[in-house]
């Protein structure tokens, strides 16, 4: 059996033992910062006064200069089994991961609304919406399968809060070690409102955290081209959508879907959060997202079209890209505007219920007010109000939910009627 | 080696994890997890000596000095595409030294020592993935080549230059290399500029496949700060890791699905953005121009006539370019990849790369160049 580093084995941390971690490592931060300040020299490179970790362990001092602190995190074994699924969960994800790929293949001719928050920074607002949305999924469910959103990693255009599990407190002091736990929690408990979850895959090593809980996940638009993320997604056990690029490529996108079906062997880590060679068995129901681009929207339906005749130009089998796509009525498609991006859902669901083909699911960015704030520390911000991007306010999504689902039986109705 | 034998063997059994009662929701498409030895086993079985660690260091000061605008020579960054057989490696590298040598009043030679290759979708992926070429990714056999490689081409009195795509490899190897490059699949990519913030040698971010600089731009800008993110240790562990930043990026121009980018007015016109961004010092200094990929259509007569053109260019007082890279092994041209003795010896198995002799050729227009651009100061 395989050794396990000592150092490395954190089992079943407590939630004290957490916040005395982190409080630590912030003191030894502020020190670090504090010499760096003193020394006045702006490059780190020839910092000698503060040690670094690997002049402890008796390295050369080359490595790593310009990384200043390791904080070392739980395992995703220990994570895994400290915040446990219980049966209603298992179930749920297994049964909800089946939908959806009965949806996007068509044998299930509902449509897939993958709604909620941009971010989640606030456990209690999260768990909030999802009540709602729960009891609006059970509602609609004859003709919508409704996924929430729950999101802990922001790309940013450059920089900014990346996220909850990134900076769990939102006020810099990065307490990645709680923020892992914190997501975790918050899946569970939007799970224990009979609702599966979605999120973006961005680290490559955080996986191993949350995606036994997860039943839909989306490579962002940048990082679409990505080999690293075509790779991880090859190995994730739940359908994956690719983003068009930011420049509007929709190729590259299709060329995601072929590499992320195939089979790999790569970099990454295993449970006992370990360096591993992982080796995938290829993921098949992957497809394309139409997000809209640096040069305006891509949601109209001569844009879904080309972009099924695209994939069909580079796939020659039947899968799910082959059969739709789904849209993402906010980012390049609403400019980041949400009265925009309702608008832009009620012309989907026109075409839904006009029996447009091609059309397999909607992203929606939701929360329980409408429009974002901007990010501070949980105390300071107005309740259930985005603190990255504009979200559409509960209500107005609770209205279009039911368009949604009035469209999806208009166009049932056409078809009973036909046959 | 360290005898670290993974829990899972047997290529065929699906496993889905050991000790942990994990659900079966996980791993429903992973067939194996073997452990890699931790970056600290290479690093004490291939050590890099005290007087390499030096040259490391000297020629990674040498090329800031360079992009910053305190040393007037021109940074060439030159060698096979991809590294598929060590000795060839070891050869090009003995070559390459005594031309780099030679001419060192001039230009700053640093080698290719490629190990990761982005593929458009499937295709070999490098010598750290599959150094047998074969299908049998023995990524420890992959890592330890790699690592060898490197220490032996730093031995031989040359910089290494590598393009760093996957996140856990530079801890195995980032002490042996001087230059960093990003890639265009990968410039835009959160974990890539995060990864950059923390490398401590200077790193190129191409433009984009489109073509576009801004998000190269705003790549040296966010690499410039801190940031926090998950990582591994020295011993293989996951661990929370925070980064002082990068004020060493700067921008690639390698053409595009749209054409070439290496032409004058696209430099001065991405120089001019840079400058007007946020992007720090060295990127709104001067670019580096990749005469290979989207600024040659992947053909290396046209490659090398680049090269010409840009040393010209520079033997008339051009500002603005640090560096320039190029593609270049023993033979000219590529083979199809197969196992090392049915290939060709010296010639790239993926893009098609410069002869040595016309590279000699090429190292010495440019170095001719920048003497000549000293006399109109």
């Amino acid at each position: 059996m395989a050794e396990v580093n000592p150092s490395s084995q954190h089992m079943n941390p407590s939630a004290s033992e957490l916040e005395r971690d982190a409080h630590d490592a912030a003191i030894r931060r502020e020190y670090l910062h504090t010499q760096i300040e003193k020394n006045h020299d702006k490059n780190p490179l020839n910092l000698t006064s503060v040690s670094r970790w690997e002049d402890e362990v008796g390295l050369a001092p080359i490595i790593n200069r310009r990384v200043l602190e390791l904080d070392p995190l739980p395992s995703p074994a220990a994570v895994l089994q400290s915040l446990p699924l219980n049966d209603q969960a298992r179930k749920l994800i297994v049964e909800s991961r089946e939908e959806i790929r009965a949806v996007l293949s068509g044998e299930d001719d509902r449509l897939l609304v993958i709604v909620g928050p941009c971010s989640i920074h606030d456990p209690q607002a999260a768990l909030d919406y999802a009540q709602r949305l729960g009891r609006v999924r059970k509602e609609l469910e004859e003709n919508l399968l409704i996924v929430m959103r729950v999101y802990f990693e922001k790309p940013r255009t450059t920089i900014g809060w990346k996220g909850l599990i990134n900076d769990p407190d939102v006020d810099g002091t990065h307490k990645i070690n709680k923020g892992l736990l914190l997501a975790r929690q918050i899946l569970l408990d939007v799970l224990s409102q009979d609702i599966a979850a979605a999120t973006e895959f961005l680290e490559p090593t955080s996986p191993q955290y949350i995606s036994d809980a997860i039943s839909w996940g989306a490579i962002g638009a940048r990082n679409t081209e990505s080999q690293v993320h075509r790779q991880l997604a090859s190995g994730l056990s739940m359908p994956v959508g690719f983003k068009n690029a930011t420049d509007g490529s929709v190729s590259v996108a299709v060329d995601s879907v072929i590499t992320a079906m195939q089979e790999h062997t790569f970099f990454g880590i295993d449970h006992q959060g370990r360096a591993a060679a992982v080796e995938t068995l290829g993921n098949p129901d992957c497809h394309v997202i139409l997000r809209g681009s640096i040069h305006g929207p891509n949601y109209d339906a001569q844009s879904v079209e080309q972009a099924l005749k695209i994939t069909h130009e580079k796939i020659d089998h039947e899968c799910i890209a082959t059969h739709g796509v789904v849209i993402d009525a906010s980012h390049g498609n609403s400019g980041k505007d949400e009265v925009q991006q309702v608008r832009v859902v009620r012309n989907i669901a026109q075409r839904v219920a006009e029996d447009e083909p091609g059309i397999s699911g909607i992203m929606i960015e939701s929360f329980i007010k409408g429009g974002n704030q901007e990010a501070a520390p949980l105390s300071q911000l107005e309740y259930g109000k985005s603190i990255t991007d504009k979200c559409i306010s509960w209500d107005d999504t609770h209205a279009l939910l039911h368009e949604l689902s009035d469209a999806v039986q208009k166009r049932r109705d056409t078809h009973t009627l036909r046959s | 080696m360290n005898q670290m034998r993974g829990p899972l063997e047997g290529k065929n059994n699906i496993e889905l994890g050991h000790e942990a009662v994990l659900p079966e929701t996980v791993d429903v498409n992973i067939r194996q997890l073997d452990p890699i030895p931790a970056p600290r086993s290479f690093i004490n079985e291939i050590p890099l000596g005290r007087h390499l660690v030096k040259r490391v260091q000297e020629s990674r000061a040498a090329i800031r000095d360079i992009l910053h605008g305190r040393d007037d020579r021109l940074v060439v960054i030159v060698g096979p595409c991809s590294i598929h057989d060590p000795q060839a490696a070891r050869d090009y590298a003995q070559r390459l030294y005594s031309v780099a040598k030679e001419l060192e009043d001039d230009i700053l030679v640093v080698m290719r020592v490629y190990f990761e290759k982005p593929r458009t979708t499937i295709g070999w992926k490098g010598l750290i993935n599959d150094p047998d070429l074969n299908g049998t990714f023995n990524i420890r056999k992959g890592m330890w080549l790699a690592r060898k490689i490197l220490v032996d081409t730093v031995e031989i009195g040359l910089p290494t230059a590598t393009e760093f795509l996957d996140p856990i490899t530079p801890q195995y190897i980032s002490d042996a290399i001087s230059w960093g490059a990003i890639g265009a699949r990968n410039t835009e990519s959160q974990v890539h500029r995060q990864l950059a913030s923390g490398l401590s040698m200077p790193v190129g971010f191409k433009n984009s496949t489109d073509g576009n600089v801004k998000v190269a731009a705003d790549s040296c800008y966010t690499a410039s700060h801190e940031h926090h993110f998950l990582s591994i240790n020295v011993d293989g562990a996951v661990i929370s890791a925070e980064t002082l930043g990068n004020p060493d990026c700067h921008v690639i121009l390698r053409g595009s699905i749209h054409g070439p980018n290496y032409d004058a007015q696209s430099v001065a016109d991405a120089l001019e953005y840079l400058q007007e961004s946020n992007a720090p010092d060295a990127a709104s200094r001067g670019l580096i121009i990749d005469a290979a990929h989207g600024n040659s259509g992947k053909n290396e007569v046209k490659q090398a006539r680049v090269v010409e053109e840009i040393a010209e260019r520079i033997r008339l007082g051009e500002q603005g370019i640090s560096g320039i890279m190029m593609e270049s092994f023993i033979e000219s041209g590529n083979q199809s990849p197969a196992p090392l003795n049915e290939l060709v010896y010296g010639k790239s198995i993926t893009d098609r790369c410069i002869s040595w002799e016309r590279t000699n050729e090429l190292l010495h227009k440019l170095s001719g160049a920048v003497r000549e651009r000293r006399t109109l100061n």
